[in-house]
């Protein structure tokens, strides 16, 4: 009843993403098959340009769009959605009060964390197929024939980055054993950086390197766990794919551990 | 047979208690030989005590005669043909303290003050074996 | 001489630089209700985790149903045996009470429909309500259900009637009573020291990090006596001399001694000082605790 339980746990905040997230697509798949124009992104956008291996002078259009897509759209929705799913599980338990009830059971701490994170990482998993699908619909509608297969590969890829960043949420709340404190670590570190990242880049020829330096790591992290190489290259990133995956079960490992020799 | 809710702050322990009620319900009559008492369990639930403490004293009460626990059937209040000699005693005993009882209270003293005559003139009861010879109580 | 269902050797655990337990000696025999008395913070709640592997002990061993608490997976098959009831008594607010029994039901496979069925409407729990819309007694007997119905062979209840109205406060201790007399161990953790008085047959103190009173309620209503003598007089110097004297206490012309043992004989030899008076008084569970539990 783990399964049971973490799914009523969640499902109202996976529904409330996925409501409006599907309200949106309706709308504009309905602004769609009255008038297209304004919904398609301009050409130059984010890793814009690339060719994709489908039928000819449409490549351009269809990149773009797909770019609009992987490029940005669905990891930040993805990463959107890991947010508000993760906070729960023994970490939450701990200070609602019903924590000693759990570890009151005859179920393992291993068994309830790792059902809870496979439950979240398939409903990462299922956002990024359905709402791919929808996308790619809404693609077809607007006159770029979609290569479903390869979209839903994609997605596939694209949740697994998600995973990793997920993982790494979940091993921060079980070190703090509290969400509040790596959720604002996290963002704060992560705004904290760019900005001063950005600002050293505007001021000193060290801080001009450094700049450089801070913007290619963090490119380099993005582009890393966003990989939309499967869809312009057109074959499958096994090392990246493998990486993302070995991350995932590291990091998820190493929480588990964690949760393992706390006192609760 | 109607069981009274024991006083666990009273002096006296709530198996002594039960004894004492049981054993008055069959002097007075109220339980005759032959009649069955209430399961041990049921006892236990309604007055809400430790149902080793009502185990006890069904226990203590077989010992001492006044009824039998029937394997498998329950406990049974003995058919007192051959009453033996304790609890003779003790219904001989009874209408002293009965009558004891009643004077004191007509003297003005409560239950406590009674008890507490009873326990002093125990002790001193006693005293002849210390060195010293003490006088008696007023 | 019953098996130890809970048993404890030198058990210890220190938070930061504050020893809660010193070297515990626990031992609760099986089928009683076993009464566990402390000071707020003196480490009930700590012992209890420590038992059911929520915590993990600094030293020593312990052993719950025979099995020792400190490895993870013997821990687990502790608590298939065993109901535990905390002090937050904190369930999952989200779930209405309905699913909160299906969902504990299914880890038990000794899990007794009877018994959830008896206490579903004893209790009087509305299936359809979610938990955090129920009130603090309502909360507390679901928690006791879902420990109860389980089928457990211990039970390890912290604080069980706390914040309770007097009719849940009896349907609980009825709830106790049952299932001691179906062979249910119950270790219970209570300030309410009346109610311990009542259905427990025995009793443990913890005081100081260390058990410092572990006997039989009747045992400790036989022994411990108050011997009030009264002089004509001053009362004379008497001190804790005799083996048993515990306390003793001057007021004007009377003295009072607290003994935990051979009252009689004491008295007897208190006769020495010539009391125009001797009562021997009982002494109530509360008296015996704050004797026990006395900052140094």
């Amino acid at each position: 009843m783990l399964w049971y339980k973490n799914w009523l746990e969640t499902r109202g905040r996976l529904l409330a993403i996925w409501l409006p997230v599907f309200l949106g697509f309706a709308l504009a798949i309905a602004l769609a098959i009255r008038s297209a124009a304004w919904l398609v992104p301009a050409p130059g956008a984010p890793h814009g340009g690339a060719l994709v291996a489908g039928p000819g002078d449409r490549a351009a259009e269809l990149a773009n769009w797909w770019a609009f897509w992987f490029g940005g759209t669905l990891p930040f929705l993805l990463a959107a959605l890991g947010l508000i799913l993760a906070p729960g599980g023994l970490v939450s338990e701990s200070a609602l009060g019903s924590v000693s009830f759990s570890l009151s059971l005859p179920a393992s701490r291993r068994r309830q964390f790792s059902v809870r994170a496979a439950l979240l990482l398939l409903e990462l998993l299922a956002t990024a197929l359905w709402t791919t699908l929808l996308a790619a619909g809404l693609g077809e509608l607007l006159g770029h024939p979609a290569p479903w297969s390869v979209a839903l590969v994609q997605a596939l890829l694209t949740a697994l980055g998600v995973a990793v960043l997920l993982s790494l949420g979940f091993l921060l709340a079980a070190l703090f054993n509290d969400w509040a404190k790596p959720l604002a670590l996290g963002l704060g570190l992560f705004l904290g950086g760019s900005l001063l990242v950005n600002l050293m880049a505007s001021f000193t020829e060290v801080g001009q390197r450094l700049g450089r330096f801070g913007i290619a790591a963090l490119r380099a992290t993005y582009e890393f766990l966003f990989n939309d190489s499967f869809f312009i290259a057109g074959h499958f990133p096994w090392r990246h794919a493998l990486a993302c995956v070995a991350l995932t079960l590291i990091l998820l490992e190493l929480a588990i551990r964690v949760t393992e020799r706390r006192d609760y | 047979m109607l069981l009274l809710k024991p006083n666990p702050a009273s002096g006296v322990p709530i198996y002594v208690q039960l004894m004492e009620q049981i054993r008055h319900a069959v002097e007075t009559g109220a339980m005759r030989p032959g009649d069955q008492l209430p399961g041990m369990r049921k006892v236990a639930e309604d007055l809400v005590v430790n149902p080793n403490t009502v185990a006890k004293v069904y226990r203590e009460l077989e010992h001492e005669g006044l009824i039998e626990l029937r394997q498998g059937m329950g406990a049974f209040v003995r058919a007192q043909a051959g009453e033996d000699q304790g609890a003779q005693r003790f219904r001989l005993g009874q209408p002293i303290v009965k009558t004891a009882v009643a004077k004191l209270r007509a003297l003005g003293l409560d239950e406590d003050e009674i008890r507490r005559l009873t326990e002093a003139e125990l002790v001193h009861a006693r005293a002849p074996r210390a060195a010293a010879p003490t006088p008696k109580p007023r | 001489m019953p098996d130890a269902v809970i048993e404890t050797i030198d058990l210890r655990k220190r938070f930061g630089r504050v020893e809660a337990l010193r070297g515990l000696n626990l031992n609760v025999p099986a089928g009683s209700i076993c009464g566990f008395l402390g000071r707020n913070g003196s480490g009930k709640s700590t012992t209890m985790k420590l038992l059911l592997g929520m915590v993990r002990p600094d030293g020593g061993e312990g052993r719950v149903l025979g099995w020792p608490i400190d490895d993870p997976r013997a821990s687990v098959e502790i608590r298939r045996r065993t109901g535990f009831v905390s002090e937050e008594k904190g369930l999952y607010s989200y779930l209405t009470v309905e699913q909160m029994i299906q969902f504990t039901r299914p880890f038990f496979p000794a899990w007794n429909r009877a018994l959830e069925d008896r206490y579903r409407r004893l209790f009087e729990l509305p299936a359809e309500r979610k938990i955090k819309a129920l009130s603090k007694g309502m909360r507390a007997k679901l928690a006791l259900l879902l420990a109860l119905a389980r089928g457990a062979e211990l039970l390890i209840l912290d604080e069980p009637t706390d914040g309770l109205d007097p009719a849940a406060n009896e349907e609980v201790l009825q709830a106790l009573v049952a299932a001691a007399a179906e062979g249910v161990t119950v270790f219970v953790a209570s300030h309410r020291l009346a109610e311990i008085e009542q259905i427990a047959d025995c009793v443990r103190i913890l005081h100081d990090g260390r058990i410092v009173l572990a006997a039989t309620l009747d045992e400790l209503k036989e022994n411990y006596r108050r011997i009030q003598l009264v002089f004509a007089g001053a009362a004379p110097a008497v001190t804790v001399t005799l083996a048993g004297m515990v306390e003793v206490r001057h007021e004007g012309r009377a003295v009072s001694v607290l003994v935990s043992a051979r009252a009689e004989a004491i008295a007897d030899e208190l006769q020495r000082f010539q009391p125009i008076s001797t009562e021997l008084l009982p002494v109530g569970l509360k008296e015996i605790f704050l004797e026990n539990v006395k900052r140094p």
